[in-house]
């Protein structure tokens, strides 16, 4: 069991450092710069529940932070971590924190403004109030981002994510919990490789 | 194929972080408490209405005293086409009970914590079979109370409440002609009936007091939870693996009565009374002439129960059909050592939980007679007319072109010795008006000199000369002396206030047995049985709450041991 835990723990680093490891591209566009480095960046937006949830919990704001790595021409590796809260007219609320690992892919324009697809899994620490417990539940999660240069350091972009918290997999449970996540984002290009 | 595949994660998950077996989506969407709206005294087997004509006359309140009851009733359909109007078919003649109670609840919450917002309104019969009425309750949609915490009070913020039956008469010089049945707007659609929530705002006293304006007692109806189905806790404390009900109860079946309400048109001589149902005035007396101020008589209690551990209690008892049987708490029992037939004192009310009215209604007595209206009847009217600065009835002669006034102003002031006639927008010899100024000069002068005259005599009235209040105890024939009005009348709202519904109340059958419903497992209860003030078991009159209750016999507590069983404790 507890060599299980390492391993899933480590898959992340193991695949950022992978993609460390890879040779990185001499011919690029001027564009596509910014998609040939490791960037950080961080995110602000609304945060809204989506589908059964709607009527129980209101739209607030939530922001994260992400790293990204390319692994090769148009694809890039990234892992995120945010939080966001969401409360209601009456006692409820459910506080989350995704952390997850995603898969992006750049489509082929070679043009300033990139829009990258992208699909990923992960965990999302779920805490419900006023019942007042919280746990881990698996999530998986898909979106797009729309972003460009703003200079050689700094990017700008939009993300919009469609979060998916998975917890039907347990015996007897009928409702699964879609959030939406849109937002501003900033990331930086890290000239560290 | 799909579903195995995605198992995989989620397994890898579960071993690395031991997450907890819950699901909490699910919790989201439902709540594990439930609220139940009953409008009876009795929380099972409540007696059924009173109808007949001679209840129905006999629930007319002192308060009407400007129409008279059942005046120019006859009259209305003749007086309706005049203006018009539609009249309700459904009331023939005025001794008729109201057919609908219709109320609309904006929200509710527990200790001041948001946890119903829901609006929602009921329109129920006036019958037996109405959920509302028959002892099931109706539900209001909730959420979820924070889990572990104790909750003791609940405030339901009602937006309105209408009944129909009502009657809107105009009011000329000595008598009274029908107008129309009044109609007003709920849930969108028009509807015959009165809205009363203004009238419930205030009590009669609360309109004497420095604070008036932060009062409102029906927005929200503030309620204690009296039983929270746990030995050992006081309070409702929510745990969230457990469903629980909470029942709340204010008394609207056999419970109702015809008050007076006067409102003007206009500046010039149209007034109306309204005669209108609405909650009885046993706890706090409806007074004429105050704008009908109903407020504080929308008597509430709550419980809560786990319908997963609940039993019945039954038995046989000596008492007519109709009389009340109640179950309080162990822990909040009038007196563990009640013998059959005692009566209580001042200081039984004063501590604890309080089901009695007798020594409160003594109190009352001696209330009324010191706030008794120097001036009643048609008379009390003018009064209320010059309390209001309204400008008083005056009519021009058609042939001499002079002004003609109400000959009844002038013996009004001789025959009381009180300025009772307000100033006058207009010169009473040529009819013309007056200046602006002139007249809120002599307004303000009237205000100094009579409402002043008659605040005063209220607050420091000595009927007796003794520079106390006296209040006798009817029963066991103490007094106890109060400084000045306002200690007795504080002393008599502190005991009301304490005034609470039984949890549990049945009514006894027609055979002389009873059945308590609902009762939660492992709580003791004692049980009482209404008397009346009489000392033998006796049934609640029209309008009144039972009161005077008789312990059981051996007054041993009783409690349900198993979930679905039913313990039998005869009287």
């Amino acid at each position: 069991m507890n060599i299980v835990r390492i391993m899933t723990r480590a898959v992340l680093p193991l695949l950022i450092l992978a993609g460390a490891a890879s040779p990185s591209f001499a011919s690029v566009s001027e564009g596509d710069e910014p998609w040939t480095r490791p960037q950080l960046g961080i995110w602000f937006g609304p945060v809204t529940p989506v589908g059964p949830l709607f009527n129980k919990l209101d739209t607030y704001l939530g922001g994260g932070a992400y790293a990204r790595i390319p692994v090769f021409e148009y694809g890039t590796i990234s892992g995120d971590i945010s939080y966001q809260k969401h409360p209601s007219e009456t006692l409820n609320r459910l506080e989350l924190v995704p952390m997850y690992g995603s898969f992006l892919l750049r489509l082929p324009f070679h043009s300033p403004i990139q829009i990258s697809g992208k699909v990923g899994a992960g965990a999302a620490w779920v805490r419900l109030m006023p019942e007042n417990r919280s746990q881990y539940d698996p999530m998986f999660m898909t979106g797009m981002e729309l972003s460009f240069p703003a200079g050689t350091f700094v990017n700008i972009g939009l993300r919009i994510d469609f979060i998916y918290l998975y917890e039907s997999w347990k015996a007897g449970v009928k409702n699964d919990g879609y959030i939406l996540n849109a937002g501003l984002t900033l990331f930086f290009n890290l000239d560290i490789f | 194929m799909k579903n195995r595949i995605l198992l995989i994660i989620p397994a890898l998950f579960a071993a690395a972080s031991g997450c907890t077996d819950s699901a909490l989506f699910d919790q989201l969407e439902s709540s594990t408490v439930s609220v139940v709206l009953k409008g009876t005294f009795e929380s099972n087997s409540p007696r059924a209405w009173d109808m007949s004509s001679a209840t129905v006359a006999g629930l007319n309140d002192d308060s009407i005293s400007i129409v008279s009851a059942d005046s120019a009733f006859d009259s209305r359909k003749a007086a309706a086409d005049a203006v018009n109007t539609a009249l309700d078919s459904a009331f023939t003649s005025y001794n008729q009970y109201p057919t609908e109670f219709c109320f609309d609840v904006a929200k509710m919450k527990a200790n001041g914590e948001n946890f119903a917002v829901t609006r929602k309104v009921y329109r129920c019969a006036v019958s037996d079979t109405d959920d509302f009425f028959n002892g099931n309750g109706v539900g209001y949609p909730c959420d979820d109370v924070e889990r572990g915490k104790r909750y003791t009070n609940l405030q339901m913020y009602i937006r309105k409440i209408v009944i129909n039956g009502s009657n809107e008469y105009k009011v000329t010089d000595d008598s009274a002609e029908y107008v129309r049945t009044p109609y007003t707007t709920f849930d969108e659609k028009k509807l015959f009936g009165s809205d009363i929530i203004q009238q419930c705002e205030w009590a009669f006293w609360d309109i004497l007091r420095d604070e008036m304006y932060d009062i409102n007692r029906v927005f929200p109806l503030s309620m204690p939870i009296v039983d929270g189905g746990t030995s050992g806790v006081s309070g409702f404390k929510s745990d969230a693996t457990r469903k629980a009900v909470l029942e709340v109860r204010f008394v609207v079946k056999n419970y109702l009565k015809r008050y007076e309400v006067m409102k003007t048109d206009d500046l010039l001589d149209n007034y109306g009374s309204f005669h209108i149902f609405g909650f009885s005035d046993w706890l706090r007396d409806v007074r004429p002439y105050r704008s009908g101020w109903l407020g504080g008589n929308i008597i509430a209690s709550a419980r809560a129960y786990y319908p997963d551990s609940v039993g019945t209690i039954t038995g046989a008892v000596a008492a007519p059909a109709g009389a009340i049987v109640i179950a309080i708490p162990e822990e909040q029992a009038l007196d563990p050592n009640l013998d059959e037939g005692k009566s209580l004192d001042e200081n039984d009310y004063a501590t604890g939980y309080f089901y009695q009215k007798t020594y409160v209604q003594d109190i009352a007595k001696t209330l009324r007679e010191v706030t008794k209206p120097k001036v009643k009847g048609l008379d009390g009217f003018y009064e209320y007319a010059n309390r209001n600065n309204i400008v008083r009835n005056v009519t021009i002669d058609n042939l001499t072109n002079k002004t003609v006034l109400d000959s009844s102003w002038e013996d009004i002031k001789d025959s009381y010795g009180v300025r009772a006639a307000s100033p006058s927008l207009y010169d009473t010899e040529s009819g013309l008006s007056i200046s602006q100024a002139d007249y809120y000069l002599e307004l303000e002068r009237w205000n100094e000199e009579y409402y002043n005259e008659y605040y005063g005599s209220v607050m420091n009235c000595d009927p007796d000369g003794t520079n106390s209040f006296t209040v006798t105890n009817s029963i066991s024939g103490s007094t106890v002396d109060y400084d000045d009005y306002a200690a007795v009348w504080d002393r008599y709202n502190s005991l009301i206030d304490n005034f609470r519904l039984p949890p549990l109340a049945t009514s006894v059958d027609a055979g002389g047995n009873y059945t308590l419903t609902n009762v939660p497992v492992g709580r003791a209860y004692r049980l009482y049985v209404s008397t009346q003030g009489t000392g033998s078991a006796a049934a609640p009159s029209a309008a009144e709450l039972p009161y005077g209750w008789k312990a059981r016999g051996s007054n041993i507590p009783v409690s349900v041991s198993d979930p679905g069983s039913s313990v039998t404790a005869n009287f």
